[in-house]
């Protein structure tokens, strides 16, 4: 080969390297007129508040979860503190502050439906002087305490009571039981007695664990339920495992089996929308954070034999999430990333409405607006392709799996039913400075 | 310095594209060791090597629209001819190209037998010879091999005859086989 020594001083040398001098870069930035890279101070202050905010949100999720779960545990031992409920069911004509429907059950402790209006509750009663619970979907379902589960227990620790110490069924009851058609009966002494002490011990609360079976005997079927239907289910499954409650109610005059109403909830598609900035920190990692919005429906009907109940779940969060960003692939119009992170979601708004077609006087349509303070905590990660048509404007797509925490509120969502989801983010992107 | 993949240079182009001293700074991280290799082949080290690459860095972020990415390792060869031209013209500024015309002495006519054992010897060693050589020797020289220009279009950018350029060749040769064959028996 001619000049064979040309080509091989220019392979040996072609990736050869001596030390390089270190270079005046005031000077280089004066004559260059480029963009001043963030000071150290800047840069430093700036890893500083990633940090504390990573460290902030990552406290405050284990704060609210050790907070919630002593809650839980708490509840359990609580001896006593729900004599409400009985007073109020029995109290002719109570003074009501907080009427209501209750919202959620399972580890349910903060949900409850703000309707406050002041007024009396009407009793029901037959003419055994047997209280009577109010009918499904109707207005007068009263629930004082804003504990579901410790309201629940009552409830069914009555029932149990009462079926082991009553006297045998009177005709009126049956008569009464048909007339509200899907109003259950708890029978009782109609006088206002007192019988707390006895029917809310601990002992009852420790050994019956299956406290859902209070779920439509205590009347709040209008609410939302927590565990939505699989806790139907439960419910359903116990009144035949649990012969002394099944002869009880038997015995009380009315269907057992046909007055269950069958709940079905369904989830619409969440809708989110929002606002993403993020900072290059080299150019392969970013930061990116921003705000979301999510607006969650859910639509509860409750069908029973003679009435029905639909409620529309409307939820707003105000979301903040906190993602690292991998670019791995860029060209001049194309880039494809990966990101991966954690966001918070705070209640910004929820209503609940109700409507019933239940054949019972008093019974309307309303809207009442739901108090949640419980953030919703998730993870996400997903991949990003992003095409650039022009130098500063684009568009991307990206699809992303996203798990979603329980917050032990109590509210039916979509992602209490789809803890573990995907989702597709499609949006404009746009460049900022030069 | 571990060379980087498509897609930092790309991104690197456009971070310079912007004037960002980031960019400008990873830039040089990369490839400051080989293109400082080949100003040094040029003009020596020390404070010489030192302001060709300082202006060599403003020309890349001055001139950098006017490259077009050709995948990977084209920003490279770019830079390194912005680093070449900065050197000539160094060597231009402080005069220090002097030329030795080919004379009629026999001895010293072109041996076109030779050649150099470059395989023999390591890089660094060959990199120092080079830069032992007189600027007109290796100005040429480097030319030539490394930019791979012809003698005529050395001729023009030098402003010298192409039998100039030539002999300028020969003699750098030459004298980089004698100093490759000390080393050779010297290490024998």
């Amino acid at each position: 080969m001619k000049e064979q020594w040309k080509h091989d001083l220019r392979t040996r040398l072609q990736k050869h390297e001596v030390p390089a001098p270190e270079l005046s870069w005031n000077e280089i930035g004066e004559k260059t007129g480029w963009k001043k890279a963030p000071k150290r101070t800047t840069r430093r202050l700036f890893y500083f508040s990633a940090a504390a905010c990573a460290l902030l949100l990552t406290g405050f999720f284990v704060v609210t979860q050790l907070l919630q779960k002593e809650k839980n545990l708490l509840l359990t031992d609580l001896p006593v503190k729900t004599n409400k409920p009985r007073q109020q069911v029995q109290a002719a004509a109570l003074p009501v502050q907080d009427v209501g429907t209750l919202q959620g059950g399972e580890g349910n402790s903060d949900v409850f439906v703000g309707r406050k209006q002041k007024g009396t509750v009407q009793q029901h009663t037959d003419k055994g002087g047997r209280d009577i619970l109010p009918a499904l979907g109707t207005d007068e379902t009263v629930i004082s305490e804003a504990d579901g589960t410790t309201s629940e227990t009552a409830l069914y620790a009555e029932t149990q009571q009462v079926l082991t110490t009553e006297k045998p069924v009177e005709k009126s009851a049956v008569n009464v039981a048909s007339q509200t058609a899907s109003s259950p009966v708890i029978p009782g002494n109609g006088a206002g007695e007192n019988r707390t002490g006895e029917l809310f011990d601990k002992r009852t609360l420790k050994e019956e664990p299956l406290l859902a079976v209070s779920v439509y005997a205590s009347g709040s079927m209008s609410a939302t339920g927590g565990g939505g239907n699989s806790r139907m289910e439960m419910a359903f499954e116990s009144r035949f495992s649990d012969p002394l409650t099944s002869v009880g109610l038997e015995a009380g005059g009315y269907k057992p089996m046909l007055e269950v109403p069958i709940k079905k909830v369904k989830h619409q598609q969440p809708l989110r929308l929002g606002m993403q900035v993020q900072w290059n920190i080299t150019p392969q990692w970013g930061l990116a954070t921003g705000l979301s919005y999510d607006r969650l429906v859910s639509e509860t009907t409750f069908t029973g034999s003679e009435s029905s109940v639909r409620q529309v779940q409307k939820l707003h969060f105000a979301g903040i999430p906190l993602q690292a960003v991998y670019t791995f692939y860029r060209t001049r119009h194309f880039r494809t990333y990966m990101s991966a992170g954690g966001r918070v979601a705070f209640p910004v708004g929820a209503t609940l409405s109700t409507e019933s077609n239940a054949l019972l006087p008093g019974v309307s349509k309303h809207t009442e607006n739901l108090h949640l303070t419980r953030p919703q905590w998730s993870m996400e990660s997903a991949v990003g392709a992003q095409w650039l048509p022009f130098r500063k404007v684009g568009i991307y797509i990206q699809p992303g799996v996203v798990r979603q925490f329980n917050n032990h509120s109590g509210i039916e969502t979509y992602y209490t039913a789809h803890p573990l989801g995907f989702n597709i983010d499609l949006g404009l992107h746009w460049q900022l400075g030069k | 310095m571990t060379p980087p993949d498509i897609t930092t240079e790309e991104t690197l182009v456009q971070q310079l594209c912007d004037r960002q001293e980031q960019a400008a700074r990873l830039f040089y991280s990369l490839y400051a060791g080989e293109l400082s290799a080949v100003a040094a082949r040029y003009v020596g080290r020390g404070e010489a090597l030192k302001d060709v690459m300082q202006n060599a860095m403003i020309s890349v972020i001055t001139r950098i629209n006017t490259f077009s990415y050709r995948g990977k390792g084209s920003l490279k060869a770019w830079a390194g001819r912005i680093v070449a031209n900065e050197a000539l013209m160094w060597l231009r500024k402080t005069g220090k190209m002097h030329w030795v015309e080919l004379t009629s002495n026999a001895e010293e006519l072109p041996d076109t037998q030779e050649e150099l054992l470059v395989n023999d010897v390591p890089a660094e060693v060959l990199q120092t010879f080079i830069e032992e050589l007189p600027e007109g020797f290796r100005t040429v020289f480097n030319l030539y091999v490394f930019d791979d220009y012809s003698h005529k279009d050395i001729a023009r950018m030098l402003g010298i005859s192409e039998g100039t350029s030539a002999s300028q060749l020969h003699r750098a040769k030459k004298a980089l086989a004698v100093k490759i064959k000390n080393y050779i028996n010297r290490h024998a």
